[in-house]
């Protein structure tokens, strides 16, 4: 089972949230997002030592250390990349609740929380708890068909086919550099995206309040983006070590 | 009690200019950095020539001179390396493949958070699209020696298949009409003279728009057989209508485009009319017909005359212009220029309504010219552009109508897609 983490975030009102609700709901996370392509391509920029666990540009190899996780085996593996994740899902929390890069989405009367942080992860929370997160510009779509957690079992990666296209944006065995313009550039299309995003949800009368300013936000140079990520990453490893 | 809708005050609305200008920074400070870069270079360069063309869309004073500046220094200066680089950008050559499967999913999406990824993956692949028709838009206008003919012809290719499954499937992207409908108010009204390949780029964006409009006004497929439709083109049925009503005319692989409401509209007349027809394109060998009304010119009528105003019979009215005829039984294509031989005067006054199948609420152009013996005047009037389906009023002020035996030429071929046809009705009333 996966040690679910929790963070606190904020100075003076802090406030508490999980990442995900449940092992099951961890663990389909993961592998919809972290280790489905394209996507696992960037994931493995972000989260270290991904590389070291699977290879993500071999499906092969995806399935099988999915396939493993849902047996409940190679548990030290599952855990270091869910803390990976939970890293990234925390510093994203961090920086957008500092810089503002956040906004909420009404459906059907619920209320979802959005943010953005420098490593371009948007993250979707309810209450307390964080229910999604993904480099969503790069995620492959919903699979065509529900697949449930027991079906996972045999299925582990269901939207691992819903990207495969030929010369899809990024070619099968596409591996971006481990470097910081590799980081700068998932952060620059997630940006962008999230931009148009927010600006559909307002039209769309989803969300109000400080969302209108987002779109009109200038997407970071590279320069202004060093900065915010490598000083934001320093406070938000400051504040997990004190917690 | 719980919210679920915002009614957000349009005037605090995000900018589509701001949302395009806002990558302009980023770009071209980031470009020199991976100018060079096998796997970031396609991308940058692809998003660098799509913002660039994109600005175009916008009227300049709208936006900021020194942005524009910078990337258009950039796009100059290192033309050919953009270029070459943007070329390499992997546009998935079975975009409509993709798009049709992501339509498939919405049968078995059941979490909240799964149709919100599935409503952005819809909007992402269109975004793709737009963008790759900017950048071939741009790649044809920069003319980079790197980009020959041939290349450039191997982009539209790709471009075209995608443009097709868009033109034949609109419905699959409607989670994007918002945001496409409120790109397209922002972009200039001018813009298919500006530029009609730009404006050409902007085509998607209408054919979702306009299903949008159709399913919250729908209509019913008029239906006629074709003994009804022969007597009214021999004239022998005649009505009156103290309304012109925009016919709905869809097409049909089997049904002549004739039905009920043409005859309500008939029972209204209030006077005389002629009926013309024009066959429409068909995906078959059969013909089909739509009914169009003539009215004559004549001087502008005030709003009070105007409702008032019976109809008459226009006995000059022709459709002409290589593709379509007037009336009186004669088959007829596609109206792309309408040729009107009319007795003219300089007050006259002249409405074009559309059939009702634009978008209600958008600005369309019309563009009326006449020629005389010694000129080919092009006219504009500034009234030109009104909100359809209110009629576009021309020549109430600017301009002098061409004189008798002159010929009228109203076009109104931007109206025209692949397989769709935008009919307009000629609407003026009279004494």
């Amino acid at each position: 089972m996966i040690k679910l983490k929790n963070l606190a975030i904020g100075e003076g009102e802090i406030q508490h949230f999980a990442i995900f609700a449940s092992h099951e709901e961890a663990l389909a996370h993961l592998c919809d997002h972290v280790l489905t392509r394209p996507e696992a391509h960037y994931w493995s920029v972000l989260i270290r030592r991904y590389r070291n666990i699977v290879d993500p540009t071999e499906d092969l190899d995806l399935d099988k250390v999915a396939d493993a996780f849902w047996r409940g085996e190679l548990q030290d593996n599952v855990q270091k990349l869910y803390d990976g994740y939970a890293r990234e899902v925390g510093l994203t929390l961090y920086v957008s609740t500092d810089r503002q890069w956040q906004w909420k989405e009404i459906r059907s009367g619920k209320t979802k929380h959005f943010g953005i942080g420098s490593s371009g992860v948007l993250i979707v929370w309810t209450g307390q708890i964080v229910v999604s997160a993904m480099l969503e510009i790069h995620a492959a779509p919903p699979q065509s068909r529900h697949v449930s957690y027991s079906d996972r079992r045999n299925e582990s990666r269901p939207r691992k086919n819903t990207w495969a296209a030929r010369n899809m944006r990024k070619l099968v065995n596409f591996q971006p550099a481990d470097n910081e313009s590799t980081r700068y550039e998932i952060f620059r299309k997630s940006f962008e995206s999230v931009r148009r995003k927010i600006q559909r949800a307002w039209k769309e009368g989803r969300t109000n309040e400080n969302a209108p300013t987002l779109p009109d936000l200038p997407i970071l140079t590279r320069c202004e983006w060093r900065t915010i990520a490598e000083v934001a990453s320093a406070q938000f490893e400051r504040s997990e070590s004190k917690s | 009690m719980k919210i679920d809708h915002y009614d957000n005050d349009p005037k605090q609305s995000p900018t589509a200019q701001s949302l395009i200008q806002g990558e302009i920074n980023a770009l071209v400070t980031f470009w020199p950095d991976i100018r060079d870069d096998e796997a970031i270079g396609p991308e940058v360069a692809f998003d660098l020539l799509a913002i660039w063309a994109h600005l175009r869309r916008f009227d300049a004073s709208t936006l900021d001179e020194n942005l524009i500046s910078r990337i258009n220094v950039l796009v100059a200066d290192d033309l050919e390396a953009i270029c070459e680089q943007a070329l390499r950008f992997p546009f998935p050559l079975d975009w409509p493949d993709i798009a049709s499967r992501l339509d498939e999913a919405w049968d078995h999406v059941a979490e909240e958070e799964e149709v919100d990824e599935l409503e952005h993956s819809l909007n992402e692949h269109f975004e793709l699209l737009d963008r790759a028709s900017l950048v071939a838009y741009a790649l044809a206008d920069l003319k980079p020696t790197t980009c020959g003919g041939r290349r450039l012809a191997g982009v539209k290719d790709v471009l075209h298949h995608a443009e097709s499954y868009l033109a034949d499937h609109p419905d699959v992207f409607l989670p994007a009409a918002v945001f496409a409908s409120s790109m397209l108010d922002s972009y200039r009204h001018d813009l298919h003279e500006f530029d009609e390949r730009l404006w050409e780029t902007t085509l998607r964006h209408r054919a979702i728009q306009e299903l949008v409009d159709e399913q919250q006004n729908p209509i019913a497929i008029p239906k006629m057989n074709r003994a009804t439709a022969q007597l009214l083109m021999d004239g022998t049925l005649v009505g009156e209508a103290t309304e012109l009503r925009p016919i709905p005319v869809l097409q049909n692989d089997h049904n002549p485009l004739f039905g009920e409401r043409v005859m309500e509209a008939f029972a209204e007349f209030d006077g005389e009319a002629d009926i013309g027809f024009v066959e429409l394109p068909s995906l078959s060998s059969s013909i089909y017909f739509e009914p169009q009304y003539a009215m004559p010119l004549q001087e502008p009528l005030n709003a009070a005359d105007a409702s008032e105003a019976p109809l008459r019979r226009w006995e000059q009215l022709r459709f002409s212009a290589g593709k379509i005829e007037w009336l009186k039984g004669k088959p007829v294509g596609v109206a792309e220029d309408a040729i009107i031989d009319i007795e003219w005067n300089s007050l006259s006054e002249l409405v074009i309504q559309t059939n009702g199948l634009l978008r209600r609420g958008a600005e369309y152009s019309v563009k009326v010219s006449w020629k005389t013996e010694t000129e080919h005047v092009v006219a504009e009037a500034e009234s030109s552009r009104q909100l359809i389906p209110e009629p576009i009023r021309l020549f109430a002020s600017q301009c002098e109508g061409p004189g008798q035996g002159d010929v009228l030429e109203i076009t109104h071929a931007k109206f025209l897609g692949e397989t769709k046809v935008w009919e307009c009705f000629l609407r003026v009333p009279f004494k």
